[in-house]
């Protein structure tokens, strides 16, 4: 349970997420999707109940502790891109590794790898207010996959971003997932989004009301989702 | 990049205009440092290598009519001459001073000197004043206190440098609140981001700092000279020393870096979700810091009461200041409220940034205290200035209401000599006095000897207790003492109470027959007693006189006939008239006061950089809102409007806050002039000067607001809304 001031932002959510699993949580505004997302990477702890991460409890960890889990485990994209304005794109994605005291000669060939796996090789050097808003985003995917973290957890990405851009995002998240077994956890309004994933879940009022597993290929996925929000009255 | 810190001097790259002022701020702090530092020592060394040559056993000096080499033989034979008990010759040898002793140094002359070494050797006195020679005692308090109270402005410029880089890294902690919450989300520990910001304010300091050096070696030579005009010296070259260099430095980074403690701390505890929420914006909340200024206010005005000394000046002046500074957040609502229904008319919207200015307490608080501070150090100089002044006329009004003032220094006058003067034909009345010294309360002072009877039918005195009558009896009876002010209190005696005086041969103990204000510059100004009086204090006779001429007299005339009076020989004689000898010390008032006007110059300059840095950091957060106000059809000129009512309200809000501060501290500084110095004053308020440090106010308001007002006009309505 998480409460703000008067207010239960969660109630008694109780959600599995397996190892490699990509699930996409999905709500109406103020039904708690993002308060959840920040519970589950640590950035903030519940007022009662418990999130565990590979069986370990984030809730009992000191803020220290906590601290390591977001830097190695857990890699973040925001809605609002939140980069560094005063860093190029390839020192905004390098960022985690600074943080950790590596030098550059240590993590230079892993950040070439993920500048190109999202295809910014050619826009390194620039600021981000050199950027589209799709690249910008992109070189937030990448710093959140920088670190090769075993979860990842997006708030929205796509939110800012034209249809086009927020495929290629999405189509990264799928791959981190596909090609290195990494944990993702997706907040989304948009029933497109959410069929990358392979469950949805639906948050109302802070509580889980509904759960999907999703199969098929392509649009069918996205239909199967719109269909099942349908049938939740979303 | 290869370490978060970085991050800092990218930050300070990003931001040239901001960067630029607030290091501006701190080199102006560090060149102020400097530049007193400097000079305080050119001055002292000079001054020291001055009086080096001028050993104080001293008192005859010799050299030849023509100006040439003296002889050995002649050297010789004066060491040989009987009385003389030291010597030395200058490294030029065409002067040798020796101490005579046993005999005066007249009759040395006369009887002994001049039969043995012949007529081509030319004597010469050096100059005592009374009896025993301490050629720099009162020079020595006046100069130190002129550095204790530079020190203690520099200080306070220094401090609000200090409180200009807090409030810009207050700020900036305050705008990149969502980036060091994304820090740390992303794994940065609160150590790493308090050492980003800590060494972002490392760089900024240490490069200010060493700008701040380079400025500082003009502002040490306007300083120098400015201060050798005030003590009355020649302008030495600057004698600059590694120390001097080091501490300006030193200071200027811990400034710096001590200044950015607080921010860098509330930057290391900042929440992840609540920065990137937007939550950390509730910043209007009160801290109870102001608790702590309520201590330190009356603890700062009791110690300014209790030790008036200018030496405790500086202590006291920090506890007053910091103690104000910090009262400020909780009176700046109600008097920016009130002073918004006046300011508000200046613009058709000006509610809105009088608004800002109530919600943004804490920035607004203390950028507003950094002004408060500036405009009470100007009024109270201005206070100090005009109470000298004040004291001046009253003393001159009283003590110096004749037309001439006669100082003969090498020999006194002997009767016939006065006798000769008052039969001049154009003077018309004459009164003597004779100088000395003592100790009062382990103050040196001078002893004045008049004669009542004339003394009191010319002149007064600056009465605080007492009256000519009673005076003149008393001192023509004997055993009485007139006692200046000052000196009384500072021995805690009032009129009719015994006080000590240290004479050449112990202590004596004399009535106090009234107290009068006086004025330090002006030598014949000390202990008043009456000629029986005179002996005990080793005066042999009057070297001063005062003198009111006939009607139509023209200087030259009198000055004339005063110097148409022969002396021993070897004697010097200054005339002058009254106007000519006030207008001497208005000029040392005059050039002690612009001394210190320089420097509070510079501290409103830091000032008003401090106000633009935050007009603008203000506009900066305002991207938005400013952009929402053009898109709903305010023009460029109205945007740039409010900035300006915000600006004239803050820089108003701190005038008027300025005031009781202003008064305190001029109140304080009056006193610690009177008591260290012996200048008179009753502390009186120029409350008129308000009106000049209030257009102050209002044109540093305009002029900080001249840059952010143009930029928040200039901001584009698409970017804007975009804005973060």
């Amino acid at each position: 349970m998480k409460i703000y001031g008067a207010r239960r932002a969660l109630d008694g959510v109780d959600l599995d997420v397996a190892r490699g699993a990509f699930v996409s949580v999905m709500g109406p505004s103020g039904s708690g999707k993002s308060t959840l997302l920040h519970l589950l990477g640590g950035l903030d702890t519940p007022d009662e109940g418990d999130v565990v991460l590979d069986g370990e409890s984030l809730s009992t960890m000191d803020d220290r502790d906590r601290t390591l889990v977001r830097r190695h485990r857990i890699g973040f994209i925001f809605q609002a891109f939140n980069l560094v304005p005063v860093l190029t794109a390839g020192e905004n994605i390098a960022l985690p590794a600074v943080i950790d005291g590596e030098r550059p000669e240590a993590y230079e060939k892993r950040l070439q790898a993920v500048l190109d796996a999202v295809d910014l090789r050619e826009r390194r050097d620039q600021l981000p207010s050199e950027l589209s808003g799709g690249e910008q985003q992109r070189v937030a995917a990448a710093r959140a996959l920088f670190v090769e973290p075993e979860v990842l957890l997006a708030d929205e990405p796509t939110g800012n971003l034209d249809s086009r851009s927020g495929t290629e995002l999405l189509s990264v998240l799928k791959r981190a997932q596909r090609d290195h077994g990494q944990t993702v956890v997706l907040v989304t309004h948009d029933p497109a989004a959410a069929s990358f994933g392979d469950a949805v879940v639906y948050l109302r009022d802070g509580r889980v009301c509904g759960h999907l597993h999703v199969d098929g290929e392509g649009g069918d996925r996205a239909q199967l989702v719109l269909a099942w929000l349908q049938e939740l009255g979303a | 990049m290869r370490s978060l810190s970085s991050l800092g001097s990218r930050s300070l790259a990003h931001r040239p205009g901001r960067t630029l002022l607030t290091g501006l701020g701190v080199a102006l702090g560090v060149a102020l440092l400097f530049g007193v530092l400097v000079a305080n020592r050119s001055v002292n060394r000079s001054f020291e290598r001055a009086t080096e040559r001028i050993p104080t056993t001293f008192n005859v000096s010799l050299t030849r009519s023509d100006g040439a080499v003296l002889s050995d033989d002649v050297i010789v034979r004066t060491f040989a001459l009987p009385h003389v008990s030291n010597g030395e010759v200058q490294p030029d040898r065409t002067e040798l001073r020796v101490a005579i002793r046993g005999i005066a140094a007249t009759d040395w002359q006369n009887q002994i000197a001049t039969p043995a070494l012949g007529p081509d050797i030319v004597f010469g006195r050096i100059i005592t004043i009374g009896g025993e020679q301490q050629p720099d005692n009162g020079f020595r308090e006046f100069r130190e206190s002129v550095e204790g109270t530079l020190a203690a402005f520099s200080a306070v410029s220094l401090f609000a440098a200090g409180f200009l880089i807090y409030l810009t890294f207050t700020t900036a902690v305050l705008e990149r609140t969502a980036l060091y919450g994304l820090l740390r989300a992303l794994g940065a520990h609160p150590s790493q981001i308090r050492r980003a910001v800590v060494v972002e304010s490392l760089t900024l300091g240490a490069v200010s700092s060493v700008v701040g050096l380079l400025l500082g070696f003009g502002i040490a030579s306007l300083i120098t000279r400015l201060l050798a005009e005030a003590l009355g010296v020649a302008t030495p070259p600057s004698e600059i020393q590694l120390w001097a260099v080091t501490a300006s430095i030193t200071l200027g980074v811990a400034t710096s870096v001590v200044s950015a403690l607080i921010p860098a701390r509330r930057a290391g505890a900042v929440e992840p979700v609540a920065a990137m929420r937007g939550d950390h914006r509730a910043a209007g909340a009160l801290s109870r810091w102001w608790i702590a200024g309520a201590a330190m206010l009356p603890a700062g005005v009791g110690l300014g009461v209790r030790f008036p000394s200018l030496r405790v000046a500086p202590v006291s002046a920090t506890l007053i200041v910091v103690g104000s500074v910090l009262l400020v957040p909780p009176l700046l609502k109600p008097v920016a409220r009130a002073l918004g229904v006046a300011t508000t008319r200046l613009s058709r919207n000006g509610r809105i940034p009088v608004m800002h200015l109530v919600k943004e307490r804490s920035r607004s608080a203390y950028t507003l205290a950094l002004i408060m501070v500036v405009l009470a150090m100007a009024y109270s100089l201005a206070a100090a200035d005009t109470s000298m002044h004040d004291a001046l006329d009253e003393v001159f009004d009283h003590q110096y209401r004749t037309d001439l003032v006669v100082f003969r220094a090498g020999a006194p006058y002997q009767p016939s000599e006065l006798a000769a003067i008052s039969r001049q034909p154009h003077v018309r009345a004459m009164t003597a006095l004779g100088l000395g010294r003592t100790t009062v309360a382990d103050r040196t002072a001078n002893v004045v000897v008049i004669d009542p009877a004339s003394y009191f039918g010319m002149l007064s005195f600056a009465w605080r207790d007492g009256d000519d009558r009673s005076a003149a009896e008393a001192l023509r009876r004997g055993g009485a003492a007139l006692v200046p002010a000052d000196l009384a209190a500072r021995a805690g005696v009032r009129r009719g109470d015994p006080i000590l005086l240290s004479t050449p041969d112990g202590s004596r103990t004399l009535v106090v027959a009234g107290t009068f204000v006086r004025f330090g510059f002006l030598p014949d100004m000390g202990v008043v007693v009456g000629p029986t009086d005179a002996v005990s204090f080793g005066v042999a006779g009057p070297v001063a006189l005062r003198l009111n001429t006939v009607e139509g007299t023209s200087t030259s005339e009198i000055v004339n006939e005063v110097l148409a009076v022969p002396g021993p020989g070897f004697t010097y004689t200054q005339v002058q008239t009254v106007a000519q000898l006030k207008e001497v010390v208005i000029g040392s008032v005059d050039r002690y006061f612009r001394l210190f006007f320089a420097v509070v110059l510079v501290a409103l300059i830091v000032g008003l950089l401090g106000l633009a840095n935050t007009l603008g950091m203000s506009i900066f957060e305002r991207t938005r809102e400013v952009g929402v106000l053009r898109a709903t059809g305010m023009h460029r000129s109205e945007i740039g409007r409010m900035v300006v009512v915000e600006s004239i309200t803050l820089a108003l809000a701190a005038f008027v806050l300025s005031i009781p501060l202003g008064m305190i501290q001029a109140q304080l500084l009056t006193r610690g002039t009177r008591e260290q110095l012996g200048f008179g004053g009753g502390g009186s308020q120029p409350v008129w000067w308000l009106v000049p440090v209030g257009v102050l106010a209002t044109v540093v308001a305009a002029l900080a607001a001249l840059l952010p007002a143009r930029r928040a006009g200039r901001v584009e309505i698409v970017d804007a809304l975009r804005f973060e």
